[in-house]
């Protein structure tokens, strides 16, 4: 079984980060990513308010030289699924998929992944006209209406991106306003084939073999409506990847970790960062700061327990 | 105007002339009549070709060439196949154009047949090579899903390391109908042997799971 100084869960802005930083600190250092390298970022076309890029960055990119550049100082990457973390005398035992890992000290940066409505009709039509993922999935809905659910940064963001694709956008937003960067809300009002009801809840998804349209609720007037449209995209928000967690380390009602400003976990010798962490804005920038500290913390752990 | 910018002519052809061993052949059939990508397809292999003189590239007009089809199982067009340097089939195809974030599968795929270097973990080789029936799998993609490539290049590393395992990606927008058939409304989506089918980029394991499931 390999050791490690440093076992970092998950591949996103988080860990990298906090990877580059343990790498570094001359800590032997693996990072286990379940998919690809690049977390829910690289779902976006692109990314505008990184600070130090005066050119629209692919997040893809950025997540690819965030990752070679911890490669070049020593950082592993290994793709597999943690199941489970078991506590040791001495550091902990993490059992994946295919393997078993011992590390001194661990950084979970799980992330999150889009909720979904749990509205009638949206299981069955989850990858049969309902979406997560604009960029990948807005070219089948060429010349076709699409809703959107949800009308925060993301929801704009891939409507934007969707444009490039669709014939309208209907958007479905919760609350009484548009809860996105400002730029972004004036890109998105510019478009003439875009309309949006605010205030309003989703309340089916409606159709036999094919989505037919959506049926939508004034949370005011309480007026039930349907809409046609032939795709669903939902933004709804995110719900942290932390059930394997659960009975291991302290997490709030909803899942999300709890540290303190540390990014200590209730487990000694457990740090964690990013989206999974409770009230952390979901931007990358502070994704990959709030892996940072993970990282000097645990650095700064590890040395005093020598 | 090229295809690949200066910059990235630069990276690749430095990556190449380190990393490169054996040749790569690569074999693609256009399709005159019904092509939307084929002159950009033509453009994209003879610009990667350029790159390193380890990169040999033939092409074959589908329609006038059913015995070349035929000798790869090319049902379709426009369709690349991949081959090693003895001329020996990988099972790699690519149907439409490797683009978009496809472009580093491709890449992905030259050095691995070139190399021999896979990376798939030791227990995936083991479940996989035993394997003795053919299979299929198709992986639709559109070329602005980041997300596509992990599961491609995954359906390719299976097919390089079992012959009966050929590893297809389908370029969605030009496979419109095939991906209509098959119900393709996200993706990545993965069908093997056309009766296996599951969405997304998954972990290596579960992937291999689905496979040997459509192989019981």
């Amino acid at each position: 079984m390999e050791k490690y100084d440093v076992i970092i869960i998950g591949g996103g802005p988080a860990g990298v980060a906090a990877s580059i930083y343990t790498a570094r600190g001359l800590l032997k250092t693996l990072v286990i990513e379940k998919t690809a390298v690049g977390g829910q970022i690289v779902l976006s076309d692109v990314i505008e308010n990184y600070p130090g890029f005066t050119k629209p960055l692919n997040p893809t990119d950025l997540l690819n030289d965030m990752q070679k550049q911890a490669e070049n100082f020593g950082v592993k990457f290994e793709f597999d699924e943690v199941k489970e973390i078991i506590k040791k005398d001495d550091g902990f035992l993490i059992k994946t998929d295919w393997d078993e890992y011992e590390a001194r000290g661990i950084i979970i940066a799980v992330g999150s992944s889009a909720k979904r409505t749990g509205v009638p009709g949206e299981e069955k039509f989850i990858g049969k006209g309902v979406a997560f993922c604009a960029t990948c999935d807005a070219p089948f809905f060429k010349d076709k209406d699409i809703a959107i659910i949800g009308a925060g940064n993301s929801g704009i963001q891939e409507g934007l991106f969707a444009l490039n694709f669709v014939r309208s956008i209907k958007y479905i937003e919760f609350l009484p306003k548009i809860n996105a960067e400002k730029i972004l809300q004036e890109r998105i009002k510019e478009k003439d084939n875009v309309e949006f009801f605010l205030n309003t809840q989703l309340m089916e998804i409606v159709g036999d073999n094919k989505i037919e349209g959506i049926r939508i609720k004034n949370r005011e007037s309480g007026e039930e409506k349907f809409i046609k449209v032939d795709g669903v995209f939902l933004f709804v928000g995110n719900a942290p990847n932390t059930n394997f967690l659960k009975g291991f380390i302290e997490l709030d009602e909803r899942g999300y970790i709890i540290t303190d400003y540390t990014k200590k976990t209730s487990v000694e010798g457990v740090y964690a960062a990013g989206d999974s962490v409770k009230n952390e804005y979901s931007q990358v920038v502070i994704a990959a700061g709030s892996g940072v500290t993970a990282a000097m913390s645990l650095i700064s752990y590890l040395e005093n327990k020598k | 105007m090229g295809l690949l910018e200066d910059k990235d002519k630069q990276f690749l052809k430095e990556k190449f002339s380190k990393e490169l061993d054996k040749k790569v052949k690569i074999v693609f059939f256009s399709n005159e009549l019904n092509c939307q990508y084929c002159k950009e397809i033509k453009m994209l292999l003879d610009e990667v070709k350029e790159l390193d003189d380890k990169i040999e590239v033939t092409e074959f007009n589908f329609h006038n060439s059913k015995d070349e089809a035929a000798k790869y199982g090319i049902e379709d067009s426009p369709a690349i196949a991949m081959l090693k340097e003895d001329g020996s089939d990988t099972g790699i195809r690519f149907y439409g154009i490797p683009s978009g974030y496809e472009f580093s599968t491709f890449i992905e795929d030259i050095i691995m047949i070139s190399t021999g270097k896979h990376q798939l973990s030791d227990k995936a080789v083991e479940e996989i090579k035993k394997i003795e029936k053919p299979v299929d799998i198709k992986v639709f993609v559109t070329p602005t899903c980041p997300y596509c490539p992990k599961a491609v290049f995954l359906a390719h590393q299976l097919a390089f390391i079992n012959k009966n395992i050929t590893g297809k990606m389908y370029e969605s927008m030009e496979y419109q109908e095939l991906a209509q058939k098959y119900n393709v409304y996200g993706v990545p989506k993965s069908i093997v042997n056309d009766s296996v089918e599951f969405e997304g980029a998954v972990p290596e394991k579960v992937y291999v799971k689905h496979v040997l499931e459509a192989v019981k």
